[in-house]
């Protein structure tokens, strides 16, 4: 688990005000999109599938893999932009 | 019970400062923090529960001014010396001044094979499930002075079923060497509004696990 996510400033906002934790991320959500948090307080462990971005659509597994980051792996990133790696789409 | 690393919902720790990825430990003695917690389950005079207890023990002062792995290795030492594994006076010493305790020992070669197989906490059940999926519940109110993994905001609020994962060791009562008394586990789902109040983020839903002892139905509601 990624060292931000187990201090005080996350485990103590992340509940109350999920959405300017994701901004201390980088992350912005736009206003009306539903925000789900999990408090893991049990031993079942959960995996986040980031979402899908725009314009992947005829990408294979290894592109799309290209994409995902640890932080959209762990609820606080999204996927990266098929830009941002220098794909095509 | 209500110790400082039930934190959800305090202020004033200040921004995230998220790392990059890849960093998983600052010093070399954090990696060394990490492995004798891992191990004393093996010696089955601990097991995950206590471990979290020993660590919520903590005075809250020590606790909240901690960074991770020093909370993991006071917790660890707090465990030892509960557990009847190391005396006070060879924690101090720094060695062992009395033969030990004979106990199973987690060996370096089986080290990988025993995390693989894991230590699933999953029970066979010997009652039906009082809740399903889609009902409507409320968490108990409850200060218990012992170890619980219901945290304070999620208490006495109600909330939805949103999965039933089965039965599962009680944490409650296997902190305290009380035995696993498994009960039925369920992921709970509680509108932002209900656990903070009218100014809460109207997208924000906020789910936990909880366990069947701590949750009653609307129809075991009452006043008194």
């Amino acid at each position: 688990m990624p060292g931000a996510s187990r201090v005080p400033p996350y485990r103590s906002r992340a509940l109350l005000d999920p959405r300017g934790v994701l901004a201390d991320f980088g992350v912005t959500v736009a206003e009306g999109m539903r925000i789900s948090v999990h408090d893991s307080t049990s031993e079942v462990r959960y995996l986040v599938v980031p979402m899908r971005p725009a314009g992947t659509e005829g990408l294979d597994e290894a592109a799309l893999a290209a994409l995902v980051t640890r932080d959209a792996m762990i609820g606080t990133g999204l996927a990266v932009a098929v830009a941002e790696v220098g794909g095509t789409a | 019970m209500n110790g400082a690393a039930d934190l959800g919902g305090m202020m004033g720790f200040g921004p995230v400062q998220p790392e990059p990825e890849g960093v998983h430990f600052h010093a070399e003695w954090e990696r060394r923090a990490l492995t004798p917690n891992l191990a004393i389950g093996a010696t089955r005079r601990g097991n995950i529960d206590m471990s979290r207890h020993a660590r919520e023990s903590l005075h809250p002062a020590d606790r909240l001014t901690s960074s991770y792995y020093p909370i993991w290795v006071e917790g660890l030492e707090r465990l030892l010396v509960d557990s009847g594994l190391v005396g006070a006076a060879e924690l101090v010493a720094g060695r062992a001044s009395t033969p030990g305790v004979p106990v199973p020992v987690l060996s370096a070669e089986r080290v990988w094979a025993v995390l693989a197989a894991g230590s699933p906490h999953a029970r066979r059940a010997k009652a039906p499930a009082q809740f399903a999926v889609g009902d409507h519940v409320r968490t108990r109110a409850i200060n218990p002075t012992g170890h619980t993994r219901l945290p304070r905001y999620a208490r006495g609020r109600s909330g939805v079923v949103e999965r039933v994962h089965g039965v599962h060791v009680f944490p409650d009562a296997h902190a305290h060497g009380a035995g696993e008394q498994p009960q039925w586990l369920y992921t709970v789902r509680f509108g932002g509004r209900e656990l903070w109040g009218d100014g809460a983020d109207a997208d924000l839903t906020v789910a936990v696990d909880a366990r069947e002892c701590h949750l009653e139905g609307p129809q075991q509601l009452s006043l008194t």
